[in-house]
């Protein structure tokens, strides 16, 4: 008994150790409380902790928490990043806000705007078109100058699409990001439309060139 | 500047900076506002700027990097204290024709991230009658926004000055910005009608604003700001570089002073707020407040003949606020108008250290020289016990300079000088007041080799070179200053 209690301490010994000396079960208490104050005074040592709390848990909601935390952190994870990729699909409304809110803020890889972007575009549900474009509008915050011009050019691209909605929020994000419309109106003739985006990409060719 | 509205204000302690009429043919009538920071009042002035300093960052004048006059602001952010300095400047709202900006910058280092805007009611967004005109420096370079397109101009060297002129068209919603480096005739930058930061047209302003960074709380920047005018005159864009004999040497304080005093003891005029222990900030300071009430009305009593009535006044300062180094002076000044010598000499020894460097001590020294009998009278009693008593060495010296005597008091330093390398810098004093800029250079040279951090020096070395001319040299020594101060 004795020897079972000394390797059960042992054990937790080093999966504290594993994690920087923090505690998975104290992690676990401030996600819940959104504590990010909290979490951030710890460093990025709490993050691999955060990964793991988000990847072995099967509540959606605690992942949801989790996400926010990240959000809330704002720092580079890969390790963040390849577990909410996971859910940049799930039909779990909360969950799924959550997660494209937090990408953008744990990452700048091409492929984090490139999903959002698609979500944007080719999601069935309104809602998750809907925040994708506020994802890509306020919250893809370590891009770099170049990989603005990568936003920029799909944001463009979607004041093509087909449907109204798409083009309203592509729109919107391009005005709040630029402050700027440069005349486009979304619900205008597609000749009309048409001679706006060449504007809009007129101006992003000037963008990449003053790089 | 998107924060604004979450900022509150730090009024009117900002009394250092005033109204001042803009020179070389600019219509005064034209001018909105002009702040060349060189004022000696620090009463309050119209309520044309705020100063938004809450955490770490700083926003206060400063003597040692100026490009005109005696003093310039200097603006230090501080990167993760949640907050940054800022600058914000107001005048009446123009919803049409020309907006015409002129003013100097410099930094240490290019390489931290500044900001500054001119904005409209919409106040720092991109909205319209929101941000009309944005130049910051990301990387090391200064840029500018222009129809939401951040555009790089140049690479910023460290501890130069660049003059910048902007003329905005409001209805247009364009721009002509035109940006000098000192030691260079022609522009560095010369571009006509750009677009206008985000691209809105008919976008009025009434707002400047000098910040570190936007938010990110990553700067460490620190930055000078000089000779900002902003106006409906065209003729602001053509203020010069800096005027011939603009910039203001340190012997210019010294005559300038001598003019403005009476050879009676009476008290000096005061610098900036710190002469009174006060930060830019300090509303809320009510006893450093009280104390500088204190000092006024000891000044008016002392210049009015009741002279135990302004020691009284000088000493409640100094006890209400005895970081007012100011006030310490004064009770010197008194006690001299009471020719209690002994007290005096007391009094300067006990002060001396607050006021290394500053012209302002020998000026006291000399007006106790001079309270003691009639300069001539002061030169005999102090002449022969000048060379075996620092403290009269001082005041002889100080009253040969405030007779002009300058060869004389060249020729007493460079004795003195022998026993002590503090009157190496002295010596140079005197030269540069006999115009013999080499002799000078040679004398400070002695001084700093003897103290090579001696800020005093330093700038001393750099006023010389600037007065010949080699502004290489003066921009080295700038930077040397930087050094020693950090």
């Amino acid at each position: 008994m004795r020897r079972k209690f000394l390797l059960f301490s042992f054990l937790i010994t080093l999966a504290g150790y594993a994690f920087g000396g923090i505690e998975p079960a104290t992690v676990k208490t401030l996600v819940s409380q959104y504590n990010a104050q909290a979490l951030k005074e710890m460093g990025p040592a709490v993050l691999p902790v955060l990964v793991k709390l988000y990847e072995q848990s099967s509540d959606m909601e605690q992942r949801g928490n989790v996400a926010t935390m990240f959000y809330q952190l704002g720092w580079k994870s890969a390790e963040a990043k390849r577990v909410l990729m996971k859910d940049i699909h799930t039909q779990d409304r909360l969950l799924r806000l959550r997660v494209q809110y937090a990408l953008g803020r744990v990452s700048n890889d091409p492929d984090v705007v490139d999903v959002l972007l698609a979500n944007m575009q080719t999601d069935p549900n309104p809602l998750f078109r809907d925040k994708a474009a506020c994802a890509l509008t306020y919250d893809q915050i370590h891009l770099t100058e170049h990989q603005k011009v990568r936003l920029y050019e799909g944001l463009i691209h979607a004041l093509r699409d087909a449907k109204l909605q798409v083009r309203q929020i592509a729109l919107l994000a391009l005005k709040i990001r630029t402050g700027q419309t440069k005349g486009f109106s979304p619900g205008a003739s597609e000749a009309v439309r048409e001679s706006k985006i060449k504007e809009w990409e007129k101006w992003l060719q000037e963008y990449r060139s003053n790089l | 500047m998107g924060k604004v509205a979450a900022r509150v204000p730090i009024q009117s302690l900002i009394l250092l900076l005033f109204f001042v009429h803009a020179t070389l043919a600019v219509n005064p009538s034209a001018v909105l506002v002009s702040y060349s920071f060189d004022d000696n009042q620090i009463d309050s002035g119209p309520d044309t700027f705020t100063i938004f300093q809450h955490a770490k960052g700083t926003v206060r004048l400063n003597s040692v990097y100026r490009l005109s006059g005696y003093r310039s602001v200097e603006i230090r952010d501080v990167a993760g204290d949640a907050d940054f300095p800022e600058l914000q400047g107001y005048f009446a709202l123009r919803q049409e024709g020309s907006i015409f900006a002129h003013f100097a910058m410099m930094t240490p280092d290019p390489r931290e991230d500044l900001n500054l805007a001119l904005a409209g009611p919409q106040s720092f967004t991109k909205e319209k009658e929101g941000i009309v005109f944005w130049l910051n420096t990301r990387d090391g370079f200064l840029c500018h926004m222009s129809d939401s397109i951040p555009k790089k101009l140049f690479q910023v060297t460290p501890f130069v000055w660049y003059v910048v002129d902007l003329a905005y068209y409001i209805d247009e919603g364009r721009y002509d910005l035109a940006i000098r480096q000192e030691g260079i005739e022609l522009p560095i930058v010369a571009l006509k009608n750009q677009i206008s930061a985000f691209h809105q047209r008919g976008s009025a302003v009434d707002k400047f604003s000098f910040i570190g960074d936007t938010g990110e709380d990553t700067s460490n920047v620190v930055y000078y700001l000089d000779d900002v005018v902003i106006g409906i005159d065209r003729a602001i864009n053509q203020l010069p570089f800096v005027a011939p004999g603009r910039r203001k040497l340190f012997i210019d304080y010294w005559n300038e002073y001598q003019t403005q005093i009476r050879q009676t003891p009476a008290c000096l005029p005061a610098q900036d707020l710190s002469d009174f222990g006060l930060r830019a900030d300090s509303e809320d300071d009510e006893a450093g407040l009280k104390a500088r009430e204190l000092w006024k009305s000891g000044c008016e009593l002392l210049a009015s003949g009741d002279v135990n009535g302004a020691l009284s006044h000088f000493e409640a300062a100094s006890e209400v606020k005895p970081q007012g180094k100011i006030y310490g002076l004064a009770i010197a000044m008194a006690l001299a108008g009471l020719h209690d010598w002994d007290l005096v000499q007391h009094q300067m020894n006990r002060i001396s250290a607050d006021w290394s460097g500053d012209v302002r001590y020998g000026l006291a020294s000399a007006m106790i020289g001079i309270a003691r009998g009639d300069l001539d009278h002061a030169q005999k009693v102090l002449g022969p016990s000048s060379e075996t008593d620092p403290k009269s060495a001082e005041e002889y010296y100080f009253v040969l300079l405030w007779k002009h005597e300058y060869s004389a008091a060249l020729q007493f330093a460079i004795r003195m000088s022998e026993k002590k390398p503090a009157w190496f810098e002295k010596a140079g004093d005197a030269s540069f007041f006999l115009n013999d800029p080499v002799a000078a250079l040679n004398w400070y040279q002695l001084a700093l080799d003897a103290d090579p951090d001696c800020v005093s020096v330093l700038l001393k070395l750099s006023d010389v070179y600037f007065w010949i001319g080699d502004l290489e040299k003066e921009r080295f020594y700038r930077e040397s200053i930087y050094g020693a101060l950090r």
